[in-house]
């Protein structure tokens, strides 16, 4: 493809999104998205499920600019409530939880959201880029992903999640492997055979990752701030310092925002656990190459900007299999090719070519989509960091209520609350003995798909675990996850591990 | 598995399977005048129809795109309501236990009434007891692709090529224990192949797979590969429908590629047992009316489903054929879970 090409259909595109009509459905996207990031428990997939049956009755570019809106508009607000109340409503948002909230226990909550509104407008712009300069042969490369990869990766980034702990290694490892065997329960994906289900219909699909981590996180949380002196709980409004951050801090966050974009955009292309990896590799990232790495899980700016630049990345190039190819890669794309398809629009490779307007429409429609999530978000850290002078015997009951909420919407199941109610007894005992909940839920979002992919794997090889050497990407992913596991180790064997005496 | 009784189940019940549905689906198209709208409403209360899967899938196109037509016909409101988990099962489960006084349906399909209750020990409800069938909505048929990179260009060419590397015998299909997966095993059996069939968490991780060849084979529905096949990304070598079809009529069949083999599948819309024979009745009515509106029937061609007019009792004899030739290929298959 010409360059002249590329900005003939960019135009083309804007011409498309700049309409008074896909501005406002741009807009209506992108402020709902943010409202529901923020609304611990309510995602994008439950939003955009409600609001499926609404967009028949609209023009299909305004239908997909909305949906779309949703769901990056989701990563911005999602980012909010990790940062400001330690709770992640997306796996994406989780490790911004690790040194966002410390961030905002510190009075910098301001910095904290300013960076990763920013660092997501960067990462967003870039993605956007690349889905316009390069969507058809970024699929391709996807699909030489194959299950030996997929495995491969999916062991680095547990590997990975060992790095990001900073607690003790034994602990870190323990929560992985109760994270991998939380993971295990559900509907075997070889056989059909149900696993640890107990004959509860709700559990043949798994632990709802939504209940997990509303527990963990949320309620355990709640009940870890009700057992603190009552003046802990005020501590988060008494000290807010600066709304907006110095241009040191930018200066500071920077790098990790370029870093976590990059990685960000590359996961982003892999289906299924591309976009939950993509925010872990970015932190790890940001806390092997810092000079400092103690600094991580204690209000570390890099930790903060490389992970939030790169969900964001992966939220955008996630598009690409799905406009190119017409392959959804994840839940939410599902449902907008269902949109597609509902507006009479065959998904498919063919969408570029038969409906231009309708591709480019979108792809310009998500940089102007970003640019207002940018200002949108900017004067409204203000409001959100004032709401956490909200008195806390208000402000938690009101968490508690929407985390019900989003748990039950999600297939409006009342098994699934209590499920949450219960993992938030587990979470605050784990919080209690110094377990982490992050490599739990990590070893739980990639558990199964490590799982999947070792099988599969080794079906296609008839049995032979060469294939996970043979394949020079596998291997490679392989000989990183092995170094990365010395690394880690070591200082760990030489009780040198800097962590280990904090504790 | 035992391989003779699942071949002979194969051969015998499936010669012609599919046939009589395809049939309904051709007399859909001879419209008859539609009902018109009556002033008072027929029910009384709002209909709910559950679907027991995410929204934008082919059972929910299907339950939205009928909910519309109805609520004129029906003069109430109709509803439509995702309740989705353990592969539809918690959607059966949930329309099983409404009272008498509620108007609810359930989106049905093989994999609730006839696959689930057959493979699982306990799936919570009874297809036959719990449930009485109103109306077919949608027939889909079921398709044999293979991946760009897999040289060959006819289906009897596959099953040579297959033999000749029986390492790449593997057959992808979107889910475990569901219709594909049967009919890939039969394939496999009625071709005499050794294939390994792979069951994957969807249409769309299936399809990258295929793509990028790291499976040569998928078998799944023909909606969700047909889009690729046209755009050169893969190669439907056969279709499972009895004659080839009118939507795509360069896709030869299995049985013209020399493989005795047709299988198809449906949604039709249930009621709980306890719902009143006369209401039933009533619905049935509407919505086969609904189903021969050529306005409607055009709205489901458009996103690739084929609609289905038939009367309560035809849709009783049509599932009912179904379900005869079906049980015994997934009892002899020996998949349990």
């Amino acid at each position: 493809m010409s360059d002249f090409d590329i900005f003939s259909n960019l135009a083309l595109g804007f011409g498309v999104a700049l309409s008074w009509q896909s501005l406002l459905y741009c807009l209506i996207g992108a402020l709902l998205g943010t409202l529901i990031g923020v609304l611990p428990g309510i995602g994008p997939v439950t939003t955009i499920a409600m609001l499926l049956p609404i967009t028949f009755k609209l023009p299909p570019t305004s239908a997909l600019i909305m949906l779309a809106g949703i769901y990056y508009g989701c990563q911005y607000g999602g980012s909010t409530t990790a940062i400001l109340v330690n709770l992640p409503g997306e796996a994406s948002s989780i490790v911004t939880t690790l040194d966002g909230h410390q961030m905002a226990r510190q009075g910098r909550a301001g910095d904290a959201l300013a960076v990763a509104a920013l660092g997501s407008f960067v990462a967003g712009c870039f993605g956007t880029l690349l889905i316009a300069a390069a969507g058809p042969p970024l699929a391709g490369m996807a699909q030489q992903f194959g299950p030996a990869e997929y495995f491969s990766l999916m062991v680095l980034g547990l590997v990975a999640s060992v790095v990001m702990a900073h607690g003790s290694v034994l602990k870190s490892f323990a929560m992985i492997f109760f994270g991998l065997m939380l993971g295990l329960i559900g509907t075997d994906v070889d056989t059909g055979a149900m696993r640890y289900t107990f004959g509860i219909g709700e559990l043949s699909d798994g632990i709802s990752f939504v209940a997990l981590a509303m527990g963990l996180f949320g309620i355990a949380e709640i009940l870890r701030n009700l057992d603190g002196p009552e003046s802990d709980r005020s501590v988060l409004g008494s000290k807010v310092t600066g709304l907006w951050p110095k241009a040191s801090v930018l200066r500071e966050a920077l790098p990790a925002v370029l870093r976590g974009t990059g990685l960000g955009s590359v996961l982003g292309l892999l289906p299924g656990g591309g976009a939950v990896l993509a925010s872990f590799a970015a932190y790890t990232v940001e806390k092997k190459l810092a000079k400092d790495p103690s600094r991580f899980g204690k209000g570390a700016i890099e930790g903060v900007a490389g992970p939030e630049s790169a969900n964001n990345a992966a939220a955008q190039t996630s598009f690409i299999p799905m406009l190119t190819l017409g392959i959804p890669s994840n839940a939410v794309m599902a449902l907008m090719v269902g949109a597609m398809i509902i507006q009479g629009i065959e998904p498919g490779p063919e969408v570029m070519t038969k409906r231009p307007d309708l591709f480019w429409g979108m792809v310009a429609s998500m940089w102007v989509g970003n640019l207002m999530l940018v200002i949108i978000n900017l004067p409204m850290i203000g409001m959100w960091v004032s709401l956490l002078r909200v008195p806390y015997r208000l402000m938690y009951p009101a968490i508690v209520l929407f985390c019900c909420i989003g748990v039950y919407t999600l297939n409006n199941s009342t098994l699934e609350v209590v499920m949450a109610a219960a993992f938030g007894l587990m979470g605050y005992g784990l919080m209690k003995f110094g377990f982490e909940p992050t490599p739990l839920l990590l070893g739980f979002v990639l558990g199964p798909l490590m799982e999947e992919n070792l099988r599969r794997a080794m079906r296609y090889a008839q049995g032979d675990p060469i294939v996970f050497v043979e394949r020079p990407l596998s291997a490679v992913l392989l000989a990183i996850a092995v170094i990365l596991l010395i690394i880690v180790l070591l200082p760990a064997i030489r009780k040198k591990r800097e962590d280990v005496f904090v504790e | 598995m035992k391989m003779s009784p699942l071949r002979r189940a194969t051969c015998l019940a499936l010669a012609g399977s599919g046939a009589a549905l395809q049939s309904f689906a051709a007399r859909a198209q001879q419209a008859r005048p539609a009902t018109p709208a009556p002033g008072a409403p027929l029910l009384d209360g709002p209909l709910k129809i559950v679907v027991g899967y995410a929204p934008g899938g082919a059972s929910d196109r299907a339950a939205r795109l009928l909910a519309e037509s109805l609520k004129d016909r029906l003069g109430v409101p109709v509803l439509v309501e995702n309740k989705t988990g353990a592969g539809g099962r918690l959607s059966a489960q949930q329309v099983k236990a409404v009272g008498p006084d509620q108007n609810v349906l359930l989106a049905g399909n093989p994999a609730i009434h006839v696959v689930a209750p057959l493979v699982a020990s306990n799936v919570g409800y009874d297809p036959n007891r719990d449930f009485t069938p109103v109306s077919m909505m949608t027939r889909y048929d079921f398709a044999v692709a293979v991946g760009a990179a897999v040289p060959v260009r006819e289906f009897t060419h596959l099953i040579a090529w297959l033999k000749a590397n029986p390492e790449k015998a593997n057959f992808g299909v979107p889910a475990t224990g569901s219709l594909p997966h049967f009919f890939a095993l039969m394939i496999g059996e009625a071709a005499g192949l050794k294939a390994q069939v792979i069951g994957y968490r969807g249409s769309a991780p299936l399809a990258t797979d295929l793509l990028g060849g790291q499976i040569p084979v998928a078998v799944d529905t023909l909606d969700s590969l047909i889009p690729l096949h046209e755009a050169g990304k893969l190669r439907i070598l056969a279709v499972g429908s009895s004659a080839r079809l009118p939507e795509a009529p360069t896709l030869p069949t299995l049985k013209e590629s020399g493989l005795p083999l047709v299988a198809d599948g449906w949604n039709a819309l249930f009621a709980p047992a306890s719902m009143p024979a006369a209401k039933v009745q009533v619905i049935a009515r509407a919505v086969e009316a609904a189903m021969r509106d050529p306005a409607l029937q055009a709205k489901f061609r458009a996103t690739r489903m084929t609609p289905v007019a038939a009367s309560q009792a035809q849709t009783i004899k049509l599932l009912a054929d179904f379900r005869s030739k079906w049980e015994p290929v997934v009892k002899s298959s020996g998949f349990r879970e």
